[in-house]
């Protein structure tokens, strides 16, 4: 079967510094994936690469089985995508930006309408006419990029931090949208911080650090990974959250463990 | 790490009562901030463009506000020298009306940064008020105005120099008035744009007041007639006569009768209005200090206008089975591609929602509607009156192709993310803008052939050659700018840049090129006694300009595909 995703030594260099540095990644057709890791650690610029946002410096990514560099228009086709930005049009209503996207995307016009009627009922927006993006709360504009991001039912959804700025109830609605499209064949790869909401949502985890791939895996794979390492700190046999394993992984690198001295001039 | 673990010293610690060695330090540390902006903007990426083109800029805005910084010194003293005191309203007005033009109509220099955010440290309020006046402070309004009053003191000087001490000392005082009016204003009126619909009804209210401005100049400007329209002079001063009661309350009527009476040994009068004013001053001063302590207090004008309505529990409904994204892009009824119809519906939007475009749209037509019928009543105009107007007109278009992107905001990542050609997005911007093109010729041409004469069918045929010409030159310069120097445009800001500096420069420069090219070919033409030569040579250059257009057009993905991170960071930065 071919991949979902597939990256190939990917490195991405600002100036001196390498933000991503050799990543190899392969993500499986209808797999949820997680991908994770502390503020720098090059997730934001992995995701941009992968979604045409950015250009590696050197390294191939294949979506789909398509090359992404050679093929950008069909890749684009195939994938959607909840950038940082979002992406919106202020000056525009939910209704015509959603029937705008849809059109850009290639739907017929009575698709997008169809569509767009939906999505917005869905996302509860549909009471927000005549109301400019520009004027929407961050979770409007949030679940209104998401919306765009899926009414050509891409086959693969990246999302960067979908759930910052959301409520409790839009997140549940966003959720439940998450896992119809995983039942129905979809790939998903998301990066968040809530790593409560990864571990309930994602099948399949990656972390990065410092532009390093440092673990990948099924939630189960990097539990025993991690109890393998350190035997001993698991001899009651609790079950480790995504939490513990996170910090197991990337808490034992001395840049992001707390420091031994405290800074006593606090309080 | 080396420090933390020290104990601080005792000026350093929190509970130390603040010093004014502390104050004195931030507000170095402020001037400092100032500075660095202004000295990084010229580092970034196309900053040595934006410097050069301030250097060209800045000599020709001089250039325009010469005149009436002279005019204010020279009207000062003709006014103090004949004795015509009564007329010195005439100066203190106008160095207002000035004062406020140029607020509306010439940018402050941008910050990169929310000058509000600094009341995160620990600041007290007066400290607060004075770093706020103090950014700012250096504008072009304040700059113009002070150096027209600083005129119009050297020519009360000049004519009477018994008068200068107490003419110097209210004309500092109408200064500062002047300054802090301003910034209540701009301060005011802006937490007033922080929602969409009033925004709007500002940009027209500024619309029609620019228009209602430009028909009173050419009215009642004696440059711009010759002697039977004077006739319409007494009628203002009529109205003038009208309002001046009031008008001598305010702060410009305070100031020119606090002078006149201190001429006329009116030493009461002048005192009181002296003190009015500085009254109005003060006035000015705390009603912006109101609006400064709100923000103080943490108001936040972004939620103004983000009242998300209640949350609804979503109905438990599912989205029916999205098929695949393949697919096929379906043709529209004009055989237009579907991306491209779609660009161009959002642009029709974005034009309906931009009055600021729509604007640069109506004032050229207006302002030729102005001189048409001023020629018209006066008989005169050539025949190059029409070319020259639709280059003139297409001034005020070709700059919206220079930042065809500014508009879009974070949007333009959406162009990245989908599988949408840059080429199409650009085609649908290029493709309103050669529309608008096309109705302001038409408008024009309707508009001299109403107001003045008919142009003949040979020079109106050439000048829609030229106009084809100039416009596939424009739309491909400004698209290659658009890609290499984008600006986002902030709609709730006053006086809000539609395009940076050096693009504004080579949109005046195209255009002015192509009109002497046009212009130089036209007098040929004439010189070897064939005017019907000009056809088929402005044809073309206009072919020559289209094949140019469509080769940047099929280059566009490409650049902008090296360009996207430059793009998405000023486009997106927040």
């Amino acid at each position: 079967m071919v991949p979902a995703v597939t990256t190939t030594g990917l490195t991405r260099r600002f100036g001196e510094f390498t933000a991503v540095q050799d990543v190899n990644l392969t993500v499986a057709p209808g797999q949820f994936f997680g991908f994770l890791g502390p503020n720098g650690a090059g997730k934001s610029t992995t995701i941009k690469m992968l979604t045409g946002l950015l250009a590696p410096t050197s390294g191939s990514i294949q979506i789909l089985g398509l090359d992404a560099a050679t093929n950008p228009i069909e890749v684009k086709r195939q994938i959607g995508v909840v950038p940082e930005g979002l992406a919106l049009f202020g000056r525009l209503t939910a209704a015509e930006y959603l029937h705008f996207v849809g059109r850009m995307y290639g739907l017929d016009a009575a698709t997008t309408a169809a569509r767009t009627t939906e999505l917005l009922d869905f996302m509860s927006l549909a009471g927000e006419t005549k109301k400019l993006i520009t004027d929407f709360s961050h979770g409007m504009q949030k679940k209104l990029a998401l919306a765009a991001a899926v009414i050509h039912g891409p086959r693969i959804l990246f999302l960067d931090e979908p759930f910052e700025g959301v409520d409790a109830i839009a997140s549940g609605t966003l959720k439940a949208m998450l896992q119809g499209m995983i039942a129905r064949g979809a790939t998903i790869f998301l990066t968040s911080h809530v790593l409560e909401i990864v571990e309930r949502l994602c099948t399949h985890i990656a972390i990065i650090d410092r532009g390093h791939l440092i673990a990948n895996g099924s939630l189960e794979e990097l539990r025993a990974g991690v109890q393998a390492r350190n035997p001993e700190g698991n001899g009651n046999n609790q079950i480790l959250t995504l939490e513990q394993i996170f910090l197991s992984i990337v808490g034992g690198d001395p840049a992001i463990a707390p420091p031994e001295q405290e800074l006593s001039w606090l309080g | 790490m080396a420090g933390l673990t020290e104990t601080p010293s005792q000026s350093q610690s929190p509970n130390h009562p603040w010093t004014s060695a502390q104050s004195r330090a931030q507000f170095a540390a402020l001037a400092q901030l100032r500075w660095s902006i202004f000295r990084n903007a010229f580092r970034r990426k196309g900053g040595t463009g934006e410097l050069i083109a301030r250097i060209l800029i800045f000599p020709f805005l001089g250039l325009i506000a010469i005149f009436p910084i002279l005019g204010a010194g020279v009207g000062a003293y003709v006014l103090v020298s004949t004795d015509r005191l009564a007329m010195f309203y005439a100066i203190t007005w106008g160095v207002f009306l000035l004062w406020q033009l140029v607020v509306l109509n010439i940018s402050a220099p941008g910050l990169s940064f929310d000058i509000n955010t600094i009341i995160r440290f620990p600041i007290s309020f007066p400290r607060y008020l004075l770093a706020r006046l103090f950014f700012g402070l250096l504008s072009a309004a304040n700059v113009i105005g002070t150096l027209a009053i600083i005129a119009a003191d050297i020519g009360i000087g000049v004519a009477k120099p018994s008068l200068v001490p107490w003419a110097t000392l209210v004309l500092i005082v109408f200064a500062l008035a002047n300054i802090f009016f301003t910034r209540m204003a701009i301060t005011w009126v802006e937490r007033w744009l922080s929602t969409r619909r009033a925004s709007e009804i500002f940009t027209a209210l500024i619309i029609f007041g620019s228009l209602g401005f430009q028909y009173i100049n050419l009215t009642f400007n004696p440059a711009f007639h010759h002697g039977h329209q004077a006739s319409k002079l007494p009628l203002l001063i009529k109205i003038f006569n009208r309002i001046r009661p009031v008008a001598n309350l305010l702060p410009p009527g305070l100031a020119a009768t606090s002078i006149v009476s201190s001429a006329q040994g009116r030493h009461f009068t002048a005192i009181a209005s002296l003190l009015g004013l500085a009254a109005f001053g003060c006035l000015f001063l705390a009603v912006y200090a109101w609006r400064m302590h709100r923000e103080f207090r943490g108001e936040n004008l972004s939620q103004v206008s983000h009242q998300p309505a209640a949350t609804r529990i979503p109905a438990p409904q599912r989205i029916s089975g999205l098929p695949s994204a393949t697919t096929q892009p379906t043709r529209s009824p004009f055989s237009l591609s579907p991306t491209l119809s779609a660009c161009l519906r959002k642009e029709l939007l974005y034009l309906r929602r931009n009055t600021n475009q729509l604007y640069g749209f109506i004032a050229p037509v207006f302002m030729v509607f102005l001189f048409a019928t001023r020629m018209g009543a006066s008989g005169t105009g050539g025949s190059l009156v029409f070319p020259a107007a639709v280059a003139y007109s297409l001034l005020g278009v070709s700059i919206l192709s220079y930042n065809g992107l500014g508009m879009d905001g974070p949007g333009v990542q959406f162009y990245f993310i989908s599988p949408t050609r840059l080429r199409d997005v650009f085609l649908a911007k290029n493709l309103i803008g050669f529309l608008l093109s096309l109705v302001e010729f038409f408008l024009i041409f309707g508009v001299l052939v109403l107001s003045t004469r008919t142009p003949s069918p040979l020079i109106a045929l050439a000048t829609l050659c030229w106009l084809l010409f100039a416009t596939f030159t424009n739309g491909a310069i400004g698209n290659l700018r658009s890609l290499s120097a984008p600006k986002k445009i902030n709609l709730s800001k006053i006086s809000r840049q539609q395009t940076s500096q050096l693009s504004a420069l080579i949109a005046l420069g195209v255009v002015l090129a192509c009109f002497g090219i046009g212009f130089a070919i036209v007098l040929l033409c004439l010189h070897l006694h064939r005017p019907w030569l000009m056809i088929p040579v402005l044809l073309a250059l206009a072919l020559a300009a289209f094949l140019f257009y469509i080769r940047v057009l099929n280059r566009l993905d490409v650049i902008a595909l090296n360009h996207r991170e430059a793009i998405a960071e000023e486009l997106c930065k927040t």
